[in-house]
């Protein structure tokens, strides 16, 4: 299930994802990335990481585990609304040892989601610890302010 | 590659599927890595500090337990998405030999656990020296 299969064996449109609530995930294990058209430029495994979103006053949260990324290793950045998270993991098999019982792959995270709404790509504010990664993405200040809650009951 | 042409899926899917079920119930997911002086054991343990982990070695047995942050007013919040898995786990893993407790070392660091187990001395395959015995030659 870890695996990600190789391209070409399928395609899979966009897969960003709104920041609305979805379908629950797998209850435990690690998220494969889905399928997409793009190709890499090199063999590496890539998982979804899992993650919280959740509103503040002045707007949203999210905190995405990304086991073995350091701050050195995270990418994030914000394009036409689109927020993207990549954080890079290292191989894992020790120098001068032999792997003999492996339960979780190791490889790369990567994320999207597209941002509905004003929001202050400038104020984003991220925050790395414990392999856990933090974003504040703030609403701009003239949305907070004209700004309707309006929720479905469902 | 070849197999997925063929009949369309890859056929080991399913089992795969089950034992990934299996495995699914425990936490955390262990990889380990041997060679003959010890063994090396990584954990993924997003959000777990050092101080909230604990680690229990008894022979050739180590036992990882601990608890998974959650934070204060989890209850009130709007949340969109809850994908994190939160709260108190324990496992335990069983080694493929005797480990020295004294000299195990344990590196936390960016969610990942190493765990360096090395092998106990006393418990280190001997390599028993055969003598050539010059007396049965030919003669």
């Amino acid at each position: 299930m870890a695996k990600r299969e190789a391209p070409g064996a399928g395609t899979k449109g966009s897969k960003q994802s709104q920041a609305t609530p979805a379908s629950e995930p797998e209850l435990e294990g690690k998220l494969p990335a889905e399928q997409d058209a793009g190709e890499r430029t090199h063999e590496k495994l890539v998982f979804v990481p899992r993650v919280d979103i959740y509103e503040t006053e002045t707007g949203l949260v999210v905190v995405a585990d990304l086991p073995g990324v350091g701050p050195e290793g995270l990418e994030v950045t914000v394009e036409q609304r689109v927020l993207s998270i990549y954080g890079r993991v290292k191989e894992d098999t020790p120098e001068g040892y032999s792997q003999a019982y492996r339960e979780y792959d190791v490889g790369d995270f990567e994320r999207q989601f597209t941002l509905s709404g004003d929001f202050d790509i400038n104020g984003i504010e991220a925050n790395m610890k414990d392999g856990v990664l933090h974003l504040a993405i703030p609403r701009a200040p003239e949305a907070a302010a004209k700004r309707i809650e309006v929720r479905s009951v469902s | 590659m070849i197999a997925r042409t063929l009949f369309g899926a890859d056929p080991f899917r399913n089992i795969r599927r089950l034992q990934d079920e299996v495995s699914r119930l425990e936490f955390p997911a262990v990889n380990a890595f041997v060679n003959q002086d010890g063994v090396i054991i990584t954990a993924e343990l997003p959000g777990v500090r050092s101080e909230d982990l604990d680690i229990l070695i008894h022979r050739d047995s180590v036992t990882l337990s601990g608890e998974r942050q959650t934070e204060a007013d989890d209850a009130r919040r709007a949340y969109h998405r809850r994908e994190r898995r939160q709260g108190r786990f324990a496992r335990t893993v069983s080694l493929p030999f005797v480990v020295d407790p004294n000299k195990v070392g344990a590196d936390l660091l960016n969610g990942l656990l190493t765990l360096d187990l090395p092998r106990a001395e006393e418990d280190k395959p001997k390599r028993i020296h055969v003598k050539a015995s010059k007396e049965a030659g030919h003669g």
